[in-house]
């Protein structure tokens, strides 16, 4: 399965032959110029997708979840978040006083640097480059499929041991469509499995674009209710349900993932129509349903971004009884004859 | 207490030994609680009083006799122990859980640590006594004031020799040898087993009675053959002293117990001299073989190579003969953990902050790999060792699993289950990586083939090589500031210039300069260190031969010539080098901050590492960033500087020969000698604190403010993969740090596999710890709670109640390769 450019260069290391398929390629079968935000690149990824995986991070979601824990992700330019624990003070330090191009773009307080006094963050990009602690941090980096995929094909040998590959992840995945799809793309030319994690909120185009490189697909189904989803997620749902049909159709294989979180989504009602639908609508034909327990995660990276956290005062049950409660559900679903399981760890069956 | 099977897929992923009843069997269950609530760690006078009595007594023998007739006396005259349940016998010439003393290497510390610090006042690793043992050993201290092999050193020792040395700056340091025996080998128990020690007694007597002359050599052999014979009789008296130990036990022990002692009497009995001839009987004799050397010297690492190999025949037999049922002697083989981990000994206090271990040693057992034809080797009884580490989980014997290319899936993924329940065994070695390294050293096809780790990390022919495996720690962290300071050790200005005065960063134009410095500073002082490891060969030569190892040892018994004078096909010498990462990352912060980028000067980073970066808070960080090149990311930059850093130490090191008519060879790792190592050096360029521990022996650095490797384990892997681990041979360590998620399921063993199988396309040897964070806090905030949490310290594994606080704060800041 695995390239004739990686048998050619023999059994030489990893990254040289990385970077010779590169250079094949680059002649060849996909555009290695083309650019794209991505926000973190994750080696050693075990648990998006079958084997040892790297996941891209790409920038930007059309969702607006309430809970979303990845805030990072979902404005498409790139930003910068501030962390003022870690700042060591303007007087030790105030490299990025020296760094920075207007002098009121920075607010220091106490000595620290707290935010900024601008809403285009890019402006002050020259601050982060300098900072030594990651007080300022910048999320999304432009760069092209040929960069990602040098990343990607430097794991080669451990994808080649497990099985494993690259997993598109966001933000939505699928939201720089052309960017995503010649990664997709690279990774089959390289022979690489590929997994996508989607939200599916996109004009159908852009699955038949995608699908054809898209070895098994990660779907989030938020809720059944279209009003209510609107409500959670900023949009309706009509278009995502239709296009998990024509995935399932294409015969693409797909886990669905269910964030459940606790008097919005994870409600018996919410997720006995979901087993319905899928079991009614889709046939059943996904491989498994992975309910996933919500953790109120991201309170300092919306702080950090300077993003108001909508779940703010939510109050998360107790662990255990979340997770019983999850595990319930997925008998529950698992009674319509689906495949459901509570968290990511479980194995996909083949 | 984690919920646990007996199968394979049950026992856990995490929870390392903080279980209740692993083991199927209660008799195995009972011997554990006995071993970790019961039995207490205690400090034994006996085989030092023994001792002495012989070397007073025999004092004007020729050394090799005087030897021999002390180890005999204390064999014939040392209380024996057989613990209640157990099947298998041999004490350590102490009591369970107790430190013998062993006055002829090395005694002055014994005596200042009993009057200053005593052992049963310290904090971590107490040790009871009462006050006739104080007394006891009090008393012998005179006696061996001038005598010991540690005295004989010092006084050969010169100044130059001794200023890089732990009596010195601790470039490097020789302690191990210094103070104690050398072990570190496999001994020959194929031909014990097929001859028995009648057979051995027969085959010295015989060349005895062949000697003709007297020149001053057969006489000498003659000496050595005298001296071996002695110890054959005392070990055949001592033995049968079980023998009938067991019968009186019989006597008063009811039913079932009864008869298993007097089965355990006959068998004991019977392999005192004849060959034996079940599996339980060649266990018993293995371990009699192995424990007889340790009373002999408390040299550490004694192993037992490839006891799935050695003992298949007996496990065969008994099987096809129904002399023994597979449970039956996966109960035998049960029995020997508690055995083995009763073994301990008494270590410094120093030494033991920094090792904090209480067991004789790495005592490994080698399973699977590759038979002399290259195919693989591995068996049932392989399978039933790794049962063995899983129903027992306290440590011992330790486990080692080869790998090849055609390993088979059940063995891997079997291998693979056993590490991920966190008690840091076995451990993995490549055999695609290591047959061909040991061939480079003038190893056979045929002995690199039949390989065994001794030790923590080291690769020895089973029977045939003494090969000084852990002969030094050494620290190129160190040698890299002595080559940017002009010689001088930062913090000792005082001692004056103690290597070759290489220049000063401020007067270097170019960052080949630095790379010329660390050169020449590390030519002086890997042949320093070397100078000082040859005055120790020669000590232990002279004084303390080994005429009962030496009937073990392949070369010694044919030529009449004890082990230490290079009677062995194999003789290397083996010191290690430390702080890899720190030296590779801080030559990268010298050349790019201050060559390429110029953000500092040779100066200002000077002063800031002098000044332990008081004052340089910005800088401190951004060394420590993600905006510098760092070994462990996959970065060639950093990558080819740790590459060049170890290079050179190899270059040094490699080859040269040492007095038993062998040579050096390298190794590249650290156990936890990066403790020690950082805890006595100045801030280092690679962000490192004064006092820091030193990188961990072929892993990224880790400092107070953060880890320098930010891409997980596979990055780590490509990094420790490129660096030319098939020059050292004296082996190479990574150790990976994993949360428990990562590592669940039937997926989670395949990738642990998986990367694993990658690795091992060009690295040595890979151990993991798996702990969630949770788990480890907790640990950390109470000790008592964690009663057999093992973890993986680096290249060995430990109690957790046992680490000192420096060394469980180490364990916690390494990253947790995870992904949730
Ligand atoms: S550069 Fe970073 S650490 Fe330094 S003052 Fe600015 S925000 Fe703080
Ligand atoms: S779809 Fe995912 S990334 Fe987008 S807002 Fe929702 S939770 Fe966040």
């Amino acid at each position: 399965m695995f390239c004739e450019v990686h048998e050619a260069s023999g059994t030489g290391s990893a990254a040289l032959s990385g970077e010779a398929a590169q250079n094949h390629i680059m002649m060849t079968e996909y555009d290695t110029g083309l650019t794209g935000t991505v926000f973190d690149i994750q080696r050693f990824s075990v648990h998006d997708g079958p084997g040892i995986r790297t996941v891209v991070f790409i920038k930007g979601c059309s969702l607006r979840c309430i809970w979303c824990s990845n805030p990072e992700s979902i404005k498409r330019r790139p930003q910068i978040g501030i962390y003022p624990d870690r700042c060591i003070g303007t007087g030790k330090c105030g490299e990025c006083l020296e760094a920075v191009p207007a002098a009121d773009l920075l607010i220091v307080k106490e000595r620290k640097v707290v935010g900024l006094n601008t809403d285009r963050p890019e402006v002050c990009l020259p601050c982060a480059a300098v900072c030594p602690t990651g007080a300022l941090k910048v999320w999304g980096e432009k760069t092209t499929v040929g960069e990602v995929m040098t990343e990607v094909l430097s794991d080669r040998q451990f994808y080649e041991e497990s099985g494993g590959g690259l997993t598109l992840s966001g933000g939505e995945s699928l939201i720089q469509a052309r960017f995503a799809v010649e990664l997709l793309k690279a990774a089959h030319v390289e022979g690489l499995n590929t997994c996508v994690e989607t939200a599916l909120n996109y004009d159908a185009e852009v699955l038949d674009k995608a699908l054809p490189y898209m070895d098994l697909a990660y779907c989030d189904l938020k809720h059944m209710d279209s009003g209510a989803h609107k409500r959670f997620t900023g949009v309706a749902n009509e278009r995502i349900l239709e296009n998990l049909k024509k995935i399932v159709d294409s015969g693409t294989r797909v886990v669905i993932r269910i964030p459940v979180v606790p008097g919005h989504n994870g409600t018996e009602e919410n997720l006995r129509a979901t087993a319905k639908f899928l079991v009614d609508d889709i046939g059943g034909n996904v491989v498994q349903i992975q309910l996933l327990p919500f953790r109120k995660l991201g309170v300092e990276k919306y702080a950090a971004l300077g993003m108001p956290y909508p779940m703010k005062d939510f109050e998360a049950p107790p662990r255990d009884v979340w997770e019983r409660d999850i595990r319930q559900f997925a008998a529950m679903m698992s009674a319509y004859g689906l495949n459901a399981v509570a968290g990511s760890g479980a194995r996909i069956p083949k | 207490m984690g919920q646990i099977g007996y199968e394979e897929d049950s026992w856990g992923v995490g929870v390392s030994g903080v279980v209740n009843d692993p083991s199927p069997f209660p008799r195995i269950n009972r011997l554990r609680d006995w071993y970790l609530d019961e039995c207490p760690c205690t400090i034994d006078a006996e085989r030092a009083v023994l001792l002495t009595e012989a070397y007073k007594k025999f004092e004007n023998e020729p050394q090799l006799i005087k030897v021999a007739r002390a180890l005999a006396h204390v064999m014939r005259n040392v209380t024996l122990h057989i613990v209640d349940g157990q099947l298998l016998v041999g004490d350590s010439a102490a009591p369970p859980k107790s430190c013998p003393i062993y006055p002829e290497f090395s005694y002055s510390w014994i005596a200042n640590e009993l009057s200053e610090f005593p052992p049963r006042e310290r904090p971590n690793n107490r040790y009871d006594y009462n006050d006739d043992t104080e007394r006891q050993l009090l008393e012998i201290t005179d006696y061996w004031q001038g005598k010991t092999v540690s005295d004989s050193i010092l006084d050969r020792m010169t100044p130059e020799e001794m200023k890089g040395d732990f009596m010195g700056i601790m470039l490097y340091s020789t302690s191990l040898y210094h103070i104690a025996g050398v072990g570190h080998l496999v001994p020959d128990f194929d031909t014990l087993l097929k001859n028995g020690y009648g057979g051995l007694q027969q085959d010295v007597q015989d060349r005895l009675n062949a000697l003709t002359g007297d020149d001053p050599d057969t006489e000498e052999q003659r000496h050595f053959y005298h001296a071996q014979l002695i110890t054959l009789d005392a070990t055949i008296d001592y033995i049968r002293r079980y023998a009938a130990l067991a019968r009186e036990k019989a006597n008063t022990a009811g039913g079932q117990r009864r008869d298993e002692l007097l089965r355990m009497a006959d068998n004991i009995e019977s392999i005192s001299t004849n060959p034996p001839e079940t599996f339980w009987q060649a266990y018993q004799l293995v371990h009699f073989a192995w424990s007889i050397i340790q009373i002999e010297s408390n040299g550490h690492s004694v192993s037992w190579g490839r006891l799935d190999q050695t003992l298949y025949p007996f496990f065969l037999k008994d099987l096809a003969q129904g002399t023994a049922s597979r449970e039956f002697m996966q109960e035998v083989i049960e029995c020997h953990a508690p055995l083995c981990a009763s073994f301990m000994k008494l270590r410094d206090w120093v030494t033991t902050q920094a090792n904090s271990g209480r067991g004789l040693g790495t005592m490994t057992v080698t399973l699977g790999g590759v038979d002399a034809d290259g195919n693989d080797a591995s068996n049932e009884l392989s399978g039933m060792f790794i049962d063995m580490v899983a129903h027992t989980r306290l440590g011992y014997p330790w486990t080692a699993a080869r790998f090849h290319e055609n390993t088979p899936e059940w063995f891997s993924a079997k291998v693979a289950k056993a590490m991920r329940m966190g008690t840091g065994e076995p451990k993995i070695f490549s055999d695609q990586v290591i047959i061909p390294t040991m061939k480079l050293r003038g190893i056979s096809d045929e002995d690199a083939h039949n390989y065994a780790i001794v030790g923590c990390v080291e690769l020895s022919v089973p029977g045939r090589e003494y090969g000084w495996h852990d002969s030094a720690y050494f620290s190129i962290a160190r040698v890299l500031e002595l080559a940017i300071n002009d010689g001088y050790a930062i913090g000792h200005e005082d001692k004056g210039r103690l290597g070759p005065a290489t220049g000063n960063l401020e007067d270097f134009q170019f960052f080949e300069e630095v790379q010329k410095a660390y050169e020449e500073q590390m030519a002086y002082w890997v042949e320093t260190q070397a100078r000082s490891t040859d005055i120790m060969d020669d000590v232990h030569r002279e004084m303390k031969p080994l005429p009962y190892l030496s009937l073990l040892i392949e070369g010694c018994t044919e030529t009449g010539k004890d082990v230490n004078t290079g009677a062995a096909p194999y003789n290397f010498t083996g010191p290690q080098a430390t702080g890899v990462a720190s030296t590779a990352d801080s030559l990268a912060v010298i050349k790019q901050l201050v060559f390429e980028e110029k953000k500092v000067s040779a100066g200002e980073l000077m002063d800031a590492i002098k000044s332990d970066w008081e004052g340089f808070d910005a800088l401190y960080h951004l060394v420590n960033s993600d905006k510098m090149h760092q070994y462990g990311n996959d970065d060639d930059y950093a990558d080819e500087l740790a590459i060049y850093a170890t290079d050179v130490y190899c270059d040094k090191v490699e080859g040269r020969p040492n007095p038993r008519g062998g040579i050096y060879q390298p190794g590249v790792y650290t156990v936890s000698a990066n403790v020690p190592f950082g805890m006595v050096q100045a801030a280092s360029p690679d962000g490192r604190k004064a006092h820091e521990p030193l990188s961990d022996c072929i892993g990224p650095v880790h400092t107070y403010v953060g880890s320098h490797d930010r891409k997980g384990p596979t990055a780590v892997i490509k990094s420790a993969s490129k660096l030319h681990q098939q020059r050292m041979s004296n082996g190479t360590l990574l150790n990976l740090r994993f949360c428990p998620s990562s590592l669940c399921g039937e997926s989670g063993v395949k990738n642990l596999v998986s990367l694993a199988t990658a690795y091992f396309r060009k690295g040595m040897h890979m151990q993991i710890n798996v702990l969630g964070r949770e788990l480890l806090e907790d640990a950390y905030q109470h000790p008592e709670k964690y009663r057999g949490l093992m973890v993986r310290v680096a290249g060995y594994s430990a109690q957790w109640s046992d680490l000192s606080d420096e060394l469980r704060r180490d364990i916690m800041t390494r990253t947790e390769m995870s992904f949730d």
